[in-house]
């Protein structure tokens, strides 16, 4: 296989995230401001090459990069990217770092172990932009999904300690920030994985809906994710309940991305 | 409110319960089904009686069309509509009106108060004169706010409160105000028009799953095919597979004429895939194709003697004989293997599709006749002849078979009606965010309590904001025409 321009700046910005990672738990165990600033230019440049990457692949290829597993992956994990950067600029808790950079990291290393060749020629039933709407907002939703999902891990590693300390943000914080990013992520996935991938399903294979283990995934994920919202609204499942199904909800996603592996159906290509 | 016929507990139980089926059918999704025999057996020999009998019962290897799913999702509907009919009111409602509260005692509940007591609050200026000092000085000597003062202080909470984005309203009695105070109150058409939106959708689906029909034609060019139970049928002008140089597929183009019972042509246009045909209440969609296993339209063959790499290229249909120019030779393209495989009874086609396409050809001189096969994607695997010619295929072109799916969904508008409404109601959601004050205040003072309704930490904040701007507002009350 041929190494094109983009996929060695997902490489790159693989190692550079990882990077962050080790330097962000390094700032978290040491409490250095200096090393969470070093592990805040790391992601961002990780970031920076990261875009550079889809960049790159949807020149080479000359069609958005949405049509496989891998740059499923990728999208996903760009999502986080940009998630982290923009909570950290509205609330400035670095230490937030060291829960979405490994979830982030998850995320790139499943597209890593993914086939990454560019397909010039999308397979008909692909070419269409109910697809890119589909795919896009589904990715985006579940970076969002999982962002929430680093919240959750933050939550449980916070443990019962009461008060504002200088590095971990309170519970309460927490809990908001798991909180907003399932209400982002649930209209998207449902206009997105749901809504769109219906309609693009009717116009390539004549009927909204198959059964697909595929469809079924990202159904169970949004009966979840549905579940939660209306809980959350009497104000049960907070707290640790809260946490811990983010992370619950970060398990469904991931095997519903790769049940086709061993699922097979339509969805066989991404 | 009027009480709900179904309380807001059983509804998440029947979505949790919806969400438990659909979770265990999702695991089982790709068990074989059991109806082949031979896999009856391997289930049989694996689980044993019971064990089958149960998976045959409950249609474990296609848990999505059981009864027991179709039951839970009954459920779910009826608790859905159940849930509408008698809630509906009370959501749409509070988007347009906003209910004072009854008495100040109702406030103490709320996450978030503010108590100000005429006399007790102070002023930002030096002197930390209070209110009421302040009142009197400009109203006359009374200890509590007059009844004609009051509407002067709520005139200032109101401008401020609306200077913030709350709509106000209130309600006067007996010397007391009451007043609420919201933002974001199309949070609540949002939140009805997605649940509305979410029941269309499953009538659409449930109308699409009952009504709906759906069934692959093949043809190829000239072919026929009826349309349904319509007098209209589908003609196939032709059919083409287009492939890239890399030999992916890029597209398939069925060129079709719809026409009458006469043979007039109505619609002449092409099917590719994910552009289908509306046509009447049918959707023909281009679904597959396949390349029949034996006939073939023409074959163009190179040949060429030894030093001459170029050679000449003729064009055969089957079983027509060619002379070859040069050679005392005649050729005849006798068979056609789309993917040719060599099995225990010579070569067949192991599927329908372009994946090794062969032809067999005959070459027939003054020694007799020799046959052999040419390859189109592997040449060195081509038969040598005994003869001092040398023949490569260059091209071959197969009888597709076009397949088209056609399909009625008598359902499917409706259920674009429920995503168009569901999405409008998302869309509501995520941009309102309601927030609801409510007030109530006499001569003694006011009291201030709130609710937000989604991020608790902003919301705290936004209070805090709130209050301090309030009390600061209260306090220029006395500023200006001392
Ligand atoms: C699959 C079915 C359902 C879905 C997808 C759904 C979805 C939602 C969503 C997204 C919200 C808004 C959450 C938020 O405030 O951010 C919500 C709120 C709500 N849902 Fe459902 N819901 C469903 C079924 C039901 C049913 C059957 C009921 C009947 C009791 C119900 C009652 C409510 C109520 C009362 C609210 C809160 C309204 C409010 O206080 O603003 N939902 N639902």
């Amino acid at each position: 296989m041929v190494n094109t321009a983009d996929i060695d700046l997902f490489w790159w910005s693989f190692w550079l995230y990882l990077a962050s990672f080790i330097l962000f738990t390094l700032f978290a165990s040491l409490g250095k401001r200096r090393i969470g600033v070093v592990a805040v230019v790391s992601f961002a440049i990780a970031l920076v090459l990261h875009t550079a990457g889809i960049a790159a692949r949807w020149i080479i290829s000359t069609h958005p990069p949405f049509s496989t597993m891998y740059e499923y992956a990728l999208t996903m994990s760009w999502v986080i990217g940009v998630a982290f950067i923009v909570i950290l600029a509205r609330f400035r808790r670095m230490v937030l770092g060291v829960v979405i950079s490994p979830v982030l990291i998850v995320v790139l290393v499943m597209a890593s172990l993914l086939p990454k060749e560019i397909a010039k020629q999308l397979m008909p039933a692909l070419q269409s932009y109910w697809f890119y709407i589909h795919v896009t907002l589904a990715a985006v939703a579940e970076g969002a999904f999982l962002v929430a999902a680093g919240g959750g891990i933050l939550y449980l590693m916070r443990g019962g300690r009461r008060g504002e300390d200088d590095l971990v943000p309170p519970r309460d914080f927490i809990e908001e920030i798991i909180s907003r990013s399932i209400r982002i992520g649930y209209p998207l996935f449902t206009i997105g994985a749901l809504f769109a991938g219906a309609i693009w399903a009717q116009r390539a294979w004549g009927s909204f809906w198959s059964w697909d283990p595929k469809e079924t995934g990202s159904l169970v994920v949004w009966l979840f994710y549905t579940l939660l919202l209306h809980q959350d609204i009497r104000g049960k499942w907070r707290g640790g309940a809260l946490a811990v199904l983010s992370i619950i909800g970060f398990a469904l996603i991931v095997i519903s991305f790769l049940g086709n592996l061993f699922f097979g159906g339509f969805h066989a290509y991404i | 409110m009027r009480r709900s016929i179904i309380s807001y507990r059983f509804a998440v139980t029947v979505i949790a319960i919806l969400f438990g089926t659909s979770a265990f059918g999702w695991i089982l999704t790709e068990l074989v089904p059991p109806d082949v025999p031979y896999q009856r057996e391997i289930y049989r020999a694996r689980w044993g009686d019971t064990w089958l009998w149960l998976v045959e019962r409950l249609g474990l290897h296609d848990p999505f069309h059981t009864f027991w799913y179709r039951a839970v999702l009954a459920l779910f509907f009826i608790v859905l509509v159940a849930c509408l009919v008698s809630r509906w009111r009370s959501i749409v409602l509070r988007t347009f009106r906003s209910e004072p509260p009854d008495e100040a005692r109702e406030l103490s509940k709320r996450d978030h108060r503010l108590h100000l007591s005429w006399r007790e609050l102070k002023w930002k200026s030096r002197d930390r004169r209070d209110v009421l000092d302040e009142l009197e000085y400009r109203y006359g000597p009374e200890k509590r706010l007059a009844p004609g003062r009051m509407d002067v202080v709520f005139g200032v909470i109101s401008s401020f409160l609306r200077g913030r984005g709350f709509r106000v309203s209130k309600t006067k009695e007996g010397g007391v105000i009451r007043f609420v105070a919201v933002a974001g109150r199309w949070r609540y058409f949002g939140n009805f028009l997605f649940h509305l939106g979410i029941l269309v959708i499953t009538v659409g689906g449930m109308v699409g799953s009952f009504w709906g029909e759906t069934e692959i034609l093949y043809g190829t060019d000239g072919d026929i095919l009826p349309l349904g139970g319509t007098p209209y049928a589908i003609l196939v002008d032709g059919f083409d597979v287009i492939m890239t140089d890399q030999m992916a597929v890029k597209e398939y183009i069925s060129n079709v004429s719809i026409i009458d019972t006469v043979g007039n042509r109505l619609v002449t246009t092409t099917i590719e895939v994910n552009k289908p045909l509306r046509f009447d209440r049918y959707d023909i969609l281009q679904s597959s194709y396949y390349v029949d296993e034996e006939a073939f339209r023409w074959a163009r063959v190179r040949y060429s003697s030894g030093g001459n790499p170029v050679g000449t290229v003729v064009r055969l249909e089957p079983d027509e004989a060619f002379s070859l120019e040069g050679f005392p030779l005649v050729i005849r393209a006798k068979r056609f293997l789309p993917d040719f495989k060599i099995g225990p009874n010579g070569p067949y086609s192991e599927t329908p599709n372009m994946h090794n396409p062969a032809i067999e050809v005959e070459l027939e001189g003054e020694g007799g006749a020799q046959e052999g096969w040419l390859f189109l994607y592997y040449p060195r695997f081509n038969s040598r002849f005994d003869l001092p010619v040398q023949l490569s295929l260059v091209d071959v072109a197969p009888v597709y078979f076009t397949g088209l799916q056609i399909s009625t969904n008598p359902g499917s508008m409706v259920l674009l009606a429920g995503i168009a409404a569901a999405t409008i109601g998302l869309a509501l959601l995520y941009i309102f965010n309601y927030r609801c004050l409510k007030g109530v205040m006499d001569a003694e003072g006011l009291i201030l309590a709130g609710t937000g309704y989604r991020w608790k930490v902003s919301f705290r904040e936004e209070f805090e904001k709130v209050s301090a701007g309030l009390v600061d507002a209260l306090s220029d009350l006395g500023g200006g025409d001392a």
